[in-house]
């Protein structure tokens, strides 16, 4: 046999080290060919560099204060596994269903998906998890024998009792109203958050065990005194007291603040306001309060002293109280009311123009001299803003600028009480809420367990924080590892880092709303469903689409691309677990499957 | 159009894997196969590449585990792949690929010319030229046969825009018929992970020159590889080419020598001189490489005048099909001096009055006083 035949027959265990030699051309095969296998070759050895997968902080992650995995629960979304999205969310926060309507989703923000066409539709995202997964009452932890009173049941004590309760203490709620929520059931009207879904997530903590009971003002109908029995209490009594224009004429009839009228509504009560409202104020009360007056057959005009721009209330809000016809007369403040009577008449107002911006960093406004002009009205509405009364806090409480002073645990000057939301300097939104009941239900836990709280923080602060991942205090306090099935790098993973050639541009998903027609015939006192929600959820197809669009940054999603891209065939699909394996014996390091990694989940490591 | 027919050629080819990336004037060439195969009309796989470097990497893994490969490039597309040209030859593998000919840039164009396809000349691929969007369907499925035969990659060759923009009316042979004519390819020694050979590495000079000579052998081959496969093809449905094509050359006295689409531009101005009882033909030009030396060296002897109409320029020295023809005839006794007319670059129309200025200049030409001539130079 010449050595070319053998060549062709050779068995290719045969190791190519093994020298042929041919006598010549007749002899020698037409191609370059190993004379043996080549498997002895590991071409790993050239190797200095290695990829792994290692998950980052998608930015939305920390753009949340609540620190809600946005990522985690968009991803099962778009698998169609809604239960385990609603299950994920509820890690973080017990109200995903007041969040997905009312939240102002900064998380949107912070979306790198921003910087290449628009944000994925979070909040619509978090709404439909609500919607269509069904709720499941989360784990209680044994029972600690410790107990804790929360006082208020806005999102900050309804947050705090529920982290609280899974750990495995006795919570009670005392909440003065009647019914349990705060500003979330007697403040945003019920077109914008449906009562029977707002009681629905507060079932959820009664099922865990929380006791609620409604019709309690501590300081009040229960002392502070009776509060010892507790070994922690948190106050999240929120900020209620309307702030006075200060402008004479102030005390007549038909004068009334924002949060009583939307309080009045909501607990049923009748509320007369005449023809013509006129609302004071450009924030969310005073939208709230101005679209509910709509619904209540008035015409209504909002007068606001700076520029649209300028506006604290959310852009949605005022677009929305736009399209329902509430008229906008923009810098103009009221300078006195008109009374007959002692009934308001009409409201003396001045223009106004915008000087230097002030400390809020928004431009000042400044009355011009001889502008008065006079609007008749039926009815005033006041919303300038909201104070916290403290007159019913415990003696001794440190309060400091309107607000109780307490340090990074939430600790107040007094170490069995803590505080948060509104009623601490912090932004008042339901999410900052939602994110002061965590770190205080943290807080109180180290206390009570005698355990470092900066050490806890040092375990469970998602990158750059503030935000706090319960879902790590949890395993956290009972020592335990979270196996992730990647291992995650704690940064945040920035959009300059994404590889934008596996991503096209494409429209932003948008949830539906009652059209106007429909929301106006709704309007007058006599229909039906006055205030019916106004928002529409997303369909399942328009939330795969809009669940599609997200990067998943910093996330390994098993695409697939680092096992396509491999030149060396070294990535491999595990095939009983998560992820992909790399072989070490013939990986080169080039780097291939990092560089083509869409979403930056892998890096190159030296060795 | 011309692109539309290599498409349709490499269709009833039954290529396997296709790798391009976008170039004027080929573009639509690939744009058809890749619709071809999300139509599901073609089972092949289509892989969209960052550069014609990659396009031909593609062809060449692909080729190597065995595969039936087709790219397509234009000019700067086709530099690029220069490296890739010859490591597909030296690694025998038959991938066929059009080439559209475009001229170099700069300046920036999109036109025909030749010396794109013409600078390859070393790279060891054969270069089959055609005139009419028939050839450039029927030598895209004779290229698979022959390459394959031999184991070398080929390039068909045609004009920008002249062809490739160019509405003819071709008959596309039904796939049956081509089937029988073009069994799949059987690659005797390939990737395999089976058995994990290396390809293509380090060959020691104890048997390089070897290698070469192995290269060059199939070369010499190719020849008669290409006559037996255009001759079945002729056979199978009867449309007959050569390596070369004369054109009223038999009892001509001025031989104009012809590549490509200019070639139908001089049979237009052949048959005018013929008329007036001069006697003018055509040796038609089709493969560079390999080049067909005696057959040149045959139709060329005894002749007055022979003419080389170049659409191309190698800068310094002049047109390349003039010098490939004096190379080949050197010291052949009858052969008169070859004259080599520059013509048609960067897309200027090569028009009958052109051919005509070169043929009455041609016949003042007693011998050879200049290496080559511009016709119609703007001065
Ligand atoms: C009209 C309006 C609309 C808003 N819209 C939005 C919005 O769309 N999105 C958003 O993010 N934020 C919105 N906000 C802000 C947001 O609602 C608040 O920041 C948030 O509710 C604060 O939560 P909290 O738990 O601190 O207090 P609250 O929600 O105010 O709850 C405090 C609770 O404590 C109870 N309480 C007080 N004192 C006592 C006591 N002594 N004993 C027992 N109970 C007591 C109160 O009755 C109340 O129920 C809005 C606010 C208002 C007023």
């Amino acid at each position: 046999m010449s050595e070319k035949e053998k060549l062709k027959n050779m068995d290719p265990n045969r190791n190519a080290h093994e020298k042929l030699s041919f006598s010549g051309i007749s002899d020698l095969p037409d191609i370059v060919i190993s004379t043996g296998h080549m498997t002895w070759n590991e071409t790993g050895t050239w190797r200095y560099m290695k990829p792994r997968y290692r998950n980052l902080v998608s930015p939305c992650v920390v753009g949340c204060p609540n620190g809600q995995d946005v990522e985690a629960w968009i991803r099962l979304i778009s698998e169609g596994r809604y239960d385990e999205a609603l299950e994920k969310n509820m890690e973080e926060s017990p109200i995903p269903g007041v969040c997905g309507r009312a939240c102002f989703h900064p998380c949107e923000k912070s979306c790198n998906r921003a910087q290449f066409d628009r944000s994925v539709s979070i909040n619509n995202l978090e709404r439909f998890l609500s919607d269509h997964g069904t709720r499941k009452v989360p784990k209680v932890a044994a029972a600690t024998a410790k107990s804790v009173a929360v006082v208020g049941s806005g999102p900050a004590g309804l947050a705090c009792a529920y982290h609280l309760r899974r750990m495995g203490h006795a919570v009670t709620i005392y909440e003065a109203a009647k019914e349990p929520g705060g500003v979330l059931r007697y403040g945003i009207p019920d077109y914008r958050l449906p009562r029977d879904m707002l009681a629905e997530e507060i079932d959820v903590l009664k099922k865990m065990g929380v006791e609620i009971q409604c019709g309690v003002r501590v300081g009040t109908d229960v002392t502070w005194k009776d509060m010892e029995r507790f070994d922690r209490v948190f106050l999240g009594t929120g900020v209620h007291v309307s702030r006075a224009l200060g402008i004479s004429g102030e005390d007549a009839q038909g004068v009334m603040s924002g949060l009583n009228l939307l309080k009045k509504v909501a607990s049923g009560e009748d509320v007369e306001l005449g023809e013509r409202v006129l609302v004071i104020g450009g924030g969310n009360t005073a939208i709230d309060a101005a679209r509910t007056a709509m619904r209540l057959d008035a015409k209504v005009t909002i007068l606001y002293r700076r520029s649209r721009e300028e506006m604290p209330a959310h852009d949605d809000e005022v677009t929305a109280a736009e399209a329902e016809g509430v008229v906008f007369q923009m810098l103009a403040a009221p300078s006195k009311v008109v009374t007959e009577n002692n009934r308001v008449r009409a409201l003396e107002c001045v223009k106004v123009k915008l000087g230097q911006p002030d400390e809020s960093g928004r431009r000042r406004p400044i009355v011009i001299e001889g502008s008065n002009f006079t609007v008749p009205c039926d009815t005033v509405v006041t919303a300038v803003g909201e104070l916290a009364d403290f007159s019913f806090l415990p003696d001794g409480l440190k309060v400091e600028n309107g607000a109780i002073v307490v340090d990074d645990s939430l600790k107040t000057s007094n170490e069995r009480y803590f505080a948060g939301g509104d009623v601490v300097e912090q932004p008042h939104t339901i999410v900052n809420a939602l994110a002061a009941g965590k770190r205080a239900a943290i807080g109180i836990d180290c206390s009570l367990r005698g355990g470092s709280f900066e050490e806890a923080l040092a375990n469970i602060t998602l990158a750059t924080g503030p935000a706090l991942s319960m879902r790590q205090y949890l395993a956290y306090r009972e020592h335990k590892k979270i196996e992730e099935k990647v291992p995650v790098v704690n940064e945040i993973c920035e959009y300059e880092t994404l590889n934008m050639d596996y991503f096209e541009q494409s429209e932003r998903v948008r949830k539906a709303v009652v059209g106007l027609t429909e929301r106006m015939q709704t309007m007058p006192a006599s229909a039906p469903n006055r205030f019916k929600e106004v928002e529409l959820g997303l369909t399942e197809e328009q939330a795969a689409k809009a669940a599609d669009r997200c990067f998943h940054c910093g996330r390994c999603i098993e695409c697939d691309n680092c096992y396509i891209f491999c030149p060396d065939a070294s990535v491999m699909p595990k095939t009983d677990e998560f992820g992909y394996a790399i072989d070490d014996y013939h990986c080169k390091g080039c780097g291939v499957c990092v560089h083509e990694c869409p979403r930056n989940a892998m890096e190159m490591v030296r060795e | 159009m011309g692109n539309h027919a290599v498409s349709w050629g490499v269709l009833r080819s039954r290529a396997q894997v296709i790798a391009a990336y976008p170039i004027t004037p080929q573009t639509q060439i690939v744009e058809e196969l890749s619709e071809m195969c999300a139509d599901g009309d073609l089972d092949a796989t289509f892989i969209k590449v960052e550069s014609e470097h990659s396009a031909m990497a593609c062809c060449i893994g692909a080729a190597q585990a065995g595969a039936r490969t087709f790219t397509a490039t234009s000019a700067q597309g086709l530099a690029l792949m220069h490296e890739l040209l010859h490591w597909a030859s030296g690694a025998r593998l038959p991938i066929v690929m059009t080439d559209v000919n475009r001229a170099m840039a700069p300046g920036w164009s999109i036109w025909a010319d030749q010396l794109d396809s013409l600078a390859q000349r070393d790279t060891g691929w054969m270069q089959m030229y055609c005139e009419s969007n028939q050839e450039v369907f029927d030598l895209t499925v004779c290229s698979y046969k022959i390459a394959e035969q031999l184991d070398l990659p080929i390039m068909v060759v045609y004009d920008a825009f002249l062809l490739s923009h160019t509405s003819e009316v071709v008959d596309i042979t039904d796939q049956g018929p081509i089937d029988d004519f073009l069994p799949p390819r059987q690659a005797e020694l390939k990737l395999d992970p089976g058995k994990p050979y290396a390809f293509g590495s380090l060959v020691m000079p104890e048997y390089y020159y070897e290698m070469r000579y192995k290269l060059q052998e199939a070369m010499e081959r190719a020849g008669g590889v290409i006559d037996s496969v255009l001759e079945e093809w002729a056979e199978r449905f009867g449309r007959k080419y050569g390596q070369v094509e004369g054109y009223k050359l038999d009892d001509a006295d001025i031989v104009l020598v012809t590549s490509g689409t200019t070639t139908s531009t001089t049979k237009y101005m052949v048959n005018q001189y013929r008329e007036r009882g001069e006697k003018v033909g055509i040796l038609k030009m089709r493969t560079l490489r390999p080049f067909p030396v005696e057959r040149v060296r045959k139709e060329l002897a005894g002749r007055k005048r022979v003419l080389v109409i170049d659409k191309n320029m190698s800068p310094g020295l002049g047109g390349v099909w003039a010098q490939e023809l004096r190379a080949a005839t050197a010291h052949i006794p009858d052969v008169p001096p070859i004259q080599c007319y520059i013509a048609g670059l960067g897309g200027r129309d090569i028009r009958p009055e052109t051919v005509r200025d070169v043929i009455e200049h041609g016949k003042t030409q007693e011998s050879l006083e200049k290496e080559y001539h511009w016709i119609q130079l703007k001065n």
